[in-house]
């Protein structure tokens, strides 16, 4: 069981920490906002972690709050990402569908032009030696697995609460939902801003977690593999964030034995869950349980 | 009695069509009242002047002591004006339920925080909004299905769904997009009456846009003719329909549905 951790610990908190990300884009989604702004909001919480851990104008504060540092840091990352989060969200979500992402992908650009720019964030080579929380990597599950815990709770309860109605009305029939009372924008913004907050905080948890942190964190790749999860985990059940992380993240090493030839079998194994898996493994499984169940009846 | 819905010179070109010309109305408490004209009159369009969906040119709306000229749709809907969409527009991946429960949440008080937090007045209140939902659904024949897709309806339910989800935002004045298309003529009939009892128990008031003449002159106090954006007549169904510029009209376009 200890050689199992060993081995595979690294790649389960790896596996939680991409599930967060996942989750990130499903709360705009529940709006029916498809949005690729979670990996700046990523990035930058990061370096927010990242400044406040290693930062020589810090130290005394570090000094005093010792532990508690860290969560001082989360909380700077999560008001950074809301206020960021309105004022990026408010002209965005003017627009709809493939014009939305396509903006939040120019905003993840944005993000990492201006942080590369910035001395403060280090240039290309970004920031180094960001102290530790934990002595080993697997104990960062200490922070990932709450967080995790507390997003599912989030999208579990608004899918089960009145309230939350107001986000599936716009993500059906936003012209329908504004004429039954429904705020559309204030709707959207809200969902939006929920996901960007989720993305900045585990970019913040993340940056002690991986020790360095730069530019790298933030590109356009890492955004279309958080929308990976999504699809191929399923849009529409709130597990589905981690399933499609758990195999995205878990193939590559599970294939390593193959070599070379894995990373064809990785993109085999990814095309075929498109297409025979169209609404995620989450929506394949909801569709398997039906047809036997409803065999169970007519037998 | 001074007007629920006054409208006034309202006018809305789309690129060198005048889809509504200078058009105004005046929508009286506790009437019901119809707007009919031939296709493409305008009749769909001015419904989506009154309710904020399409902006204005000019001209101006007061609903209930409230100028909305500009006002968002929500801001509309929340003032107690509601509709159903000539093409049915219904939440189809929520239950019937949930369609019905959208619109009756719109006037709690109880918000994201209280109900992440479990607050018994949240829950109090989703608790009334479900009960009352369940009262609209059975109102309109639907409760045996109230946790069905919306979209797995068949056409006729989906009509009943629609007026069961606007009379969710407790209006005061409803306005109704052709509810009788699509109907078969018992059906009609059935939602004549349908349309005067809920106007007796919720003390509404009506607007409804129709094709079936002999349903508006039956079902409506007054009536107003929309032809090419501009009002040609309007008075009561039977003096409307002996007006000659409403016959030349009906007859000389397509003749829709005329008398
Ligand atoms: N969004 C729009 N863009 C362009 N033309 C429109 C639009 N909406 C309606 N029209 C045009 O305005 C005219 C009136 O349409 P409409 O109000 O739907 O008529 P009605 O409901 O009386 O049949 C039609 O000629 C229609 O093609
Ligand atoms: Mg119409």
């Amino acid at each position: 069981m200890s050689g199992f951790f060993e081995n595979y610990g690294f790649l389960i908190v790896t596996i939680v920490q991409q599930a967060l990300l996942g989750l990130s884009i499903y709360f705009p989604l529940m709006a029916g906002q498809l949005s690729l702004a979670s990996i700046g909001f990523y990035s930058l919480g990061g370096y927010v972690a990242a400044i406040m851990g290693t930062h020589p104008a810090l130290a005394p504060l570090r000094e005093a709050l010792g532990f508690w540092m860290f969560p001082l840091e989360w909380l700077g990352a999560l008001v950074l990402s809301v206020i960021l989060g309105i004022a990026v969200g408010y002209p965005a979500l003017r627009l709809r569908g493939i014009y939305l992402a396509l903006a939040t992908v120019a905003f993840v650009q944005v993000v990492n032009v201006a942080v590369l720019n910035m001395p403060i964030a280090g240039g290309a080579v970004g920031i180094f030696g960001i102290p530790q929380a934990f002595e080993s990597r697997l104990d960062y599950i200490w922070f990932f697995g709450p967080l995790f815990f507390f997003a599912l709770f989030l999208v579990w309860r608004i899918g089960n609460m009145g309230r939350g109605l107001a986000f599936f009305a716009v993500r059906e029939d936003e012209l329908a939902a504004g004429a039954m009372g429904v705020a559309t924008t204030g709707n959207k913004v809200t969902a939006f801003v929920l996901g960007c907050a989720l993305a900045g905080v585990t970019g913040a948890m993340s940056a002690p977690f991986l020790n360095t942190w730069n530019a790298r964190q933030g590109t356009f790749d890492a955004s279309v593999t958080c929308l990976a999860y999504v699809l191929i985990g399923g849009s529409r059940s709130i597990w589905g964030p981690l399933c499609g992380a758990a195999l995205l993240v878990s193939l590559p090493e599970l294939l390593r034995p193959l070599k070379d030839s894995r990373m064809i079998l990785n993109g085999v194994v990814l095309v075929a869950a498109c297409v025979y898996l169209p609404q995620g493994i989450m929506g394949g499984l909801a569709a398997l349980r039906a047809r036997l169940s409803g065999r169970g009846g007519a037998a | 009695m001074s007007a629920l819905l006054q409208a006034t010179d309202l006018r809305r070109r789309f690129g060198g069509l005048m889809a509504v010309c200078d058009v105004s109305i005046e929508v009286r408490p506790g009437e019901i009242m119809g707007l009919i004209g031939p296709n493409g009159a305008g009749k769909t369009t001015f419904f989506n002047l009154l309710t904020g969906m399409t902006r204005a040119d000019s001209g101006t709306v007061v609903f209930d002591g409230h100028d909305v000229t500009r006002a968002r749709p929500e801001a509309i809907a929340r003032l107690g004006l509601a509709r159903t969409f000539q093409n049915i527009r219904l939440f189809g991946g929520l239950t019937l339920m949930d369609n019905v429960r959208v619109a009756g949440r719109v006037q709690a008080r109880h918000g994201l925080l209280s109900g992440l937090c479990f607050t018994p007045g949240s829950r109090r209140e989703d608790e009334a909004v479900t009960e009352e939902a369940y009262g609209l659904l059975r109102l309109v024949g639907l409760e045996d299905r109230a946790d069905h897709l919306a979209a797995s309806l068949p056409y006729g339910d989906r009509r009943r769904l629609e007026i069961a989800r606007a009379l969710a935002l407790t209006p005061k004045l409803l306005l109704l997009d052709e509810p009788a298309a699509g109907l078969n003529p018992s059906e009609k009939l059935g939602l004549a009456d349908f349309i005067r009892d809920i106007k007796e128990r919720f003390d509404l008031t009506v607007l409804l846009i129709e094709h079936n003449v002999p349903m508006v002159m039956g079902l409506c106090d007054r009536v107003m003719v929309l032809n090419f954006g501009q009002t040609i007549a309007v008075g009561a169904p039977e003096d409307v329909q002996r007006d000659p510029g409403v016959i030349e009209a009906y007859l000389g376009g397509d003749a829709h549905g005329a008398a």
